[in-house]
C-alpha cells in the first residue's frame, strides 16, 4: 500500500516537473518573441530621430537643420542632398547609426534637403527645376540662416550628381563638394546602365502611362535585382531573434527599404535619357535650363567616396568625378560594402564617418559659437 | 565530428542563395531577356494607357475635369507659389537692405 502511494507520488512529481519545464519553456519563448517584437517596433520608430527643425519649405520639399550640440560651430554649413527616390533618413537611420548625428557632434552646422513625396501635380517638375529651383533655393535658405557666403554640398547617391552639377553651375556658393556614392559616369558595368539601355527601355512610355514613376515599381525593380536576398535576411533574422540590437537595426533598414517615394515623371525621363542613355554629363553635353554643365569648372575641394562592392553606383562611375573637376585639392576614399551598407551599415561608423568627419572639419575654419 | 544540423542547413541555404542569385544575375544581364521583359511590360503600359484614355474621354463627355487637366493646373499653381515665395524673399531682402541703409545714412545720425 505504502509502495503504491510512493509510486503515485513520484509519478505526480515527475509529471509536475515536466509540466513546469514545458510551461517555463513556452513562457520563455513567448517572452523572447515579445522582446523581439518590441525591438522590431522600436527599430521602426527610431528612424530619422536626430533632433532637427524645419527651416524652409517649397512645395513638397523641406529643409531640416539639425540642432547643434557642440559649443563651437564651424562657419561653413553643410547641406546634405539625398537621392530623389529614397528617403533622406538613410543618413540618420538609428541613433547609433546616424551620420547626421556624428557630423553634428563634431560641431558642424548640418542641413538636410528632404525632397518629400511628389504628388501627381509634381509630374511636370523637371530635373532642371530640381537643380535650379529646389536645390538653389534650399542653398539660399542655408546661407541666409547661417550667414555664410558658401556651403559644403554633401550629395549621396543621385544627390551626388545633383551636388556636382550645382557646383559646376554655381561654384561661387560652394565651399566644398563631397560625392558620396553618386554616379557621374552612367555607362558602366552596373546593372542600371544595362536595364535602362535605349535598345529596349523607353522612359517616355513609362511616364506617359504613370505620370510619376510609382515607388512600388521602383521598389520592385530594386528587389528584382536579387529576389532571394529576402529569404537570406529572414534566415539571419530568425537566427538572431534574441539579439535586440540586430532586430532593431533590421527593422529600421526594412522600414527604409520599403519607404520609397515616387520619381517625378519629367525628371525621370530626363534622368534616364540624358544621363543613363546618352551619358551627357561626362561628354560635356548635359545642360540645365540651357546652361552647359562643365564639371571642369569645379575648383573647390572635392572628396569622392566610393565602394568596390557597390553595384548601384560602381566605384569607377563615382571616382571619375576627380578626373573631370578642375580642383587642385581633391581626395578619394575607397570603402568596402554595398551602396547602402557603406553609409548606414555596421561598418559605417568605423570606416566612413571618421575620415569623412576629418576631411570636413579640416576644410572648415572654426570660430567661437 | 559532424557539423550541427543548424549550421549545415545555414551553409547549404547560403550556398543555394548565392548560386540562385548568380544565375538570376546572368539572366538579368542577357539582352534577349531584357528585350522580351520590356516588351511584356510595354503591353501592360499600353492597356493602362487605354484605360486612362477611356476614363478621360468619359470625363470630357460629361464636361468634368480630367486627371490631366487637374495635374496641369496644380503644376502651374505650384510653380506660381514657388515664384511668389521667391519674390517675397527677395522683397524681404530688399526691405532689410533699405532699412540698413537708412540706419547708416547721415540724416539718421
Amino acid at each position: 500500500m505504502t509502495d503504491s502511494v510512493d509510486a503515485l507520488g513520484q509519478l505526480w512529481r515527475q509529471w509536475y516537473d515536466l509540466w513546469q519545464t514545458g510551461y517555463a519553456a513556452v513562457w520563455q519563448s513567448y517572452a523572447q518573441w515579445m522582446g523581439s517584437l518590441h525591438a522590431y517596433h522600436l527599430g521602426q520608430s527610431q528612424v530619422g530621430q536626430t533632433p532637427a527643425d524645419e527651416v524652409w519649405r517649397m512645395g513638397r520639399a523641406r529643409l531640416l537643420r539639425y540642432r547643434p550640440t557642440a559649443a563651437q560651430l564651424y562657419p561653413i554649413p553643410v547641406l546634405c542632398v539625398p537621392s530623389l527616390i529614397n528617403r533622406y533618413y538613410i543618413l540618420d537611420l538609428l541613433p547609433e547609426r546616424s551620420l547626421m548625428h556624428y557630423l553634428v557632434s563634431l560641431g558642424l552646422d548640418v542641413y538636410m534637403l528632404d525632397w518629400g513625396q511628389p504628388a501627381a501635380a509634381d509630374a511636370g517638375i523637371s530635373l532642371d527645376d530640381h537643380l535650379s529651383l529646389y536645390l538653389h533655393q534650399a542653398l539660399d535658405a542655408v546661407l541666409a540662416r547661417s550667414g555664410a557666403a558658401q556651403a559644403t554640398l554633401l550629395g549621396y547617391c543621385m544627390g551626388g550628381m545633383f551636388a556636382a552639377v550645382y557646383a559646376a553651375l554655381d561654384g561661387s556658393r560652394v565651399a566644398n563638394l563631397i560625392n558620396l556614392a553618386g554616379p557621374i559616369n552612367y555607362h558602366d558595368e552596373g546593372i542600371f546602365s544595362l536595364l535602362t539601355r535605349a535598345d529596349w527601355f523607353d522612359a517616355d512610355k513609362l511616364v506617359a502611362a504613370y505620370g510619376n514613376i510609382p515607388a512600388a515599381l521602383l521598389c520592385a525593380t530594386f528587389q528584382m535585382l536579387r529576389p532571394t536576398s529576402h529569404l537570406l535576411r529572414a534566415l539571419y533574422l530568425f537566427e538572431q531573434m534574441d539579439n535586440d540590437d540586430y532586430v532593431r537595426s533590421f527593422a529600421a533598414m526594412q522600414t527604409w527599404i520599403f519607404d520609397q517615394v515616387d520619381f517625378p515623371g519629367a525628371a525621370f525621363r530626363r534622368y534616364v535619357q540624358a544621363l543613363y542613355q546618352e551619358n551627357q554629363l561626362v561628354h560635356f553635353r548635359f545642360t540645365v535650363h540651357d546652361r552647359l554643365v562643365d564639371l571642369g569648372r569645379i575648383t573647390c575641394p572635392v572628396l569622392s567616396i566610393a565602394s568596390e562592392q557597390d553595384e548601384t553606383a560602381p566605384a569607377r562611375s563615382v571616382t571619375i568625378l576627380n578626373d573631370l573637376v578642375g580642383s587642385p585639392d581633391q581626395e578619394l576614399l575607397m570603402l568596402k560594402g554595398p551602396h547602402v551598407g557603406m553609409v548606414a551599415g555596421r561598418s559605417a561608423p568605423k570606416y566612413l564617418w571618421p575620415p569623412l568627419g576629418a576631411w570636413l572639419t579640416a576644410h572648415s575654419k572654426i570660430i567661437n559659437g | 565530428m559532424f557539423p550541427k544540423p543548424d549550421d549545415l542547413f545555414k551553409q547549404s541555404f547560403e550556398q543555394w542563395e548565392k548560386q540562385t542569385a548568380d544565375f538570376w544575375n546572368a539572366i538579368l544581364r542577357d539582352p534577349a531577356f531584357l528585350k522580351s521583359a520590356w516588351q511584356a511590360m510595354e503591353m501592360g503600359l499600353k492597356s493602362q494607357q487605354a484605360v486612362n484614355q477611356a476614363v478621360q474621354a468619359n470625363l470630357e463627355t460629361w464636361q468634368l475635369p480630367t486627371h490631366d487637366s487637374q495635374t496641369r493646373i496644380l503644376h502651374q499653381i505650384n510653380r506660381l507659389q514657388i515664384l511668389a515665395d521667391d519674390l517675397g524673399q527677395r522683397l524681404d531682402d530688399l526691405i532689410a537692405a533699405l532699412d540698413a541703409g537708412k540706419e547708416n545714412s547721415p540724416q539718421s545720425r
